[in-house]
């Protein structure tokens, strides 16, 4: 159903383009509108005929930590640079399985962030602030 | 024949460069680590890799890259012999006889055999690839627009029969990723479509954030998912294989290289396919009287080197028709646009010193792999009880950072936490994302294919099917569909 759904929010985002060109020719919207045409039928055909798709599993912890890392990441760098953002990063990931007490993640972040601006800001002498902002 | 020698001959000396012979080592050194290591496979590796790569020159990154790739197929074989966990998809088929070797007492002679039959496996290869890859390309720089829109309809229609995901789904999957594909500036008009006013859409959603999330961060969480136990392994003793073993392992290892050669030239296939056929041949045609399920060095050596040279084929198809035949082959190909390099004919022609050092490199890093894997087999069996966590936190640090130094761009960071819990979404469900991202790739060509094809004939539809180039090609698009469906209601009914 969230193929079906999807497939219509494309149509009704492929409707502002146009299908096609004064001269006849197809328009920005005109493949865009095929394969949103299809998604649909697609998706409620998948709907109709299969009943249950075994999940491949993935639980949600390992789902937050690692979705909160490339967040945090994503937050901290611009605001308060490399070190703190790669820190953040790795110290979520860490917590993505059980079994670690939470010094030892924050101190294993800590030499994760350390390796990776050793790497990318000084090996590869990637333009970033280690603190801060530009 | 001439043409295949000057491509490796221009090939050589790029190939032989210090830089390109240590990206070979870090390659093939990488694909071992991740074949071995249940979970991380070479797709999630590849995609995370990307960052990194924009800053190699190309032919070291796609050498890099490469290396990778079939380095996990030799990889893969430690942990499927002693564990019977395959460490890739292709795994599966080794562990059946390799694990019984292991369980005997034979786990290093299983190691050796599986380490050299994908040497030959990986030489076959490369030579059917010098062979193959200038007459390919001749053969598709003569298609017109419509052949190629129904070439590409092929190989999407491969790459979703061959999908573990439900047919409709499989194709929903793929239409939707050629969707996200045509976001941007439209070829034709020159006007902004989907970009809901984000100037960072204007040249589309970015392949590097796309192909992390939905397959190295979702792989990641799958992998965490499925518990990190400690685990034993039994013991290998010396992994150099005796008389014996070398002479039953010699025939199955040339016939698995011509095998899997063969499969891997196919849109769609896959190294467990090459894998799964080579051994059905040996032990259905070519050694029926084999101690089969009880140990058969020869379930080890066909499957080895037919999937090892599988993942070498199927450079093929991308290099030759533009057209990526797996999951593994569309991260390569985004890697190729990144470089600015458009797979296809056009790249054979005019780089040949590329795709020659390509194909050396691939001589090279299966003579690496067989040093890599023999004297320290010991080593790559004490990696499997590296905790899940701890290489997780790795990729996710060198990952984001990587992906922040490729493009700069915050926007690309939120991007890839979109693609992320999308593609842990798409893992809930069920639905495996190749499908997406050939469709992805595939968008923007294919659209260009079908509009001027339509141009050209005057917005006639008809022009798929009279040009006969382009109705085989359908009435094969329509073919491997119609299998498919067949395959999938037989063991629905099972």
């Amino acid at each position: 159903m969230l193929l079906a759904g999807l497939g219509l929010a494309a149509l009704a985002v492929v409707s502002g383009q146009p299908f096609r060109l004064p001269s006849g020719r197809p328009g920005a919207g005109f493949v865009p509108g095929l394969l949103a045409g299809a998604l649909i039928l697609l998706g409620l055909l998948h709907v109709a005929t299969v009943r249950t798709v075994p999940s491949a599993g993935g639980d949600a912890r390992a789902a937050l930590a690692l979705c909160g890392a490339v967040a945090a990441f994503a937050l901290l760098l611009p605001s308060a640079g490399f070190l703190p953002a790669s820190w953040a990063a790795g110290s979520l990931a860490l917590a993505a399985a059980p079994g670690l007490r939470l010094a030892m993640i924050v101190a294993g972040g800590g030499v994760l962030a350390l390796a990776s601006a050793g790497l990318f800001l000084g090996l590869l002498g990637l333009p970033t602030p280690a603190f801060g902002t530009r | 024949m001439n043409e295949a020698l000057a491509m490796l001959g221009a090939g050589f000396s790029l190939a032989l460069e210090p830089g390109n012979l240590l990206l070979c080592l870090a390659g093939v050194t990488l694909g071992t680590l991740v074949g071995v290591l249940p979970g991380l496979g070479p797709v999630a590796t590849i995609a995370l890799l990307l960052p990194l790569t924009f800053t190699l020159p190309p032919a070291g990154a796609l050498i890099m890259l490469a290396g990778i790739y079939y380095g996990a197929q030799y990889g893969s074989s430690t942990t499927a012999i002693l564990l019977r966990v395959p460490g890739e998809a292709s795994g599966v088929v080794t562990a059946r006889e390799g694990h019984e070797l292991a369980l005997r007492g034979r786990a290093g002679p299983a190691l050796g055999i599986a380490a050299l039959a994908s040497l030959v496996g990986g030489i076959i290869a490369a030579l059917v690839l010098a062979l193959l890859l200038a007459p390919l390309a001749r053969f598709a720089v003569a298609f017109g627009p419509a052949e190629t829109a129904s070439l590409m309809l092929l190989g999407i229609a491969a790459a979703v029969a061959l999908s573990p995901v439900p047919l409709a789904a499989a194709w929903a999957l793929a239409a939707l990723g050629a969707l996200l594909g045509l976001v941007g500036t439209d070829v034709a008009g020159g006007r902004p479509r989907f970009t809901f006013g984000i100037p960072e859409l204007a040249d589309g959603i970015g392949f590097i954030p796309l192909a992390m999330g939905l397959f190295g961060i979702a792989e990641l969480i799958r992998a965490l998912g499925g518990g990190s136990a400690t685990r034993r392994t039994p013991a290998i003793g010396s992994p150099w294989p005796d008389r014996r073993d070398l002479k039953g392992a010699a025939g199955p290892a040339l016939r698995g290289g011509i095998i899997g050669s063969g499969i891997g030239l196919l849109p769609g296939a896959s190294t467990l396919l090459a894998a799964l056929a080579a051994q059905a041949a040996e032990r259905g045609i070519f050694r029926r009287g084999g101690l089969w399920g009880s140990g058969e060095m020869a379930g080890v050596a066909a499957p080895e080197s037919a999937n090892n040279a599988s993942a070498q084929t199927s450079f093929a198809p991308l290099l030759a028709l533009g057209l990526p035949a797996n999951a593994v082959m569309a991260v390569l190909a985004g890697a190729m646009f990144l470089q600015g390099i458009a797979p296809g004919p056009a790249v054979v022609a005019e780089r040949p010193e590329l795709i020659g050092a390509i194909i050396v490199s691939m001589l090279i890093g299966n003579t690496m792999l067989v040093a890599l894997n023999l004297p320290f087999v010991g080593l790559w069996a004490a990696v499997l009880r590296l905790p899940m966590r701890l290489l997780a936190a790795i990729v996710m640090v060198l990952g984001c950072a990587g992906l922040w130094a490729s493009s700069g761009s915050v926007f690309d960071l939120w991007l890839l936490l979109g693609f992320s819990i999308f593609g842990w979404a798409l893992l809930r469900a069920g639905l495996e994302p190749t499908p997406l991202l050939i469709g992805f790739v595939l968008a923007g060509p294919f659209e260009e294919a079908l509009r001027r094809a339509l141009v050209l004939a005057g917005d006639n539809w008809g022009v798929f099917v009279t040009e006969p180039a382009s109705a085989a090609l359908l009435a094969a698009a329509g073919g491997v569909t119609a299998l498919s469906l067949l395959q999938r209601m037989r063991a629905a009914r099972r």
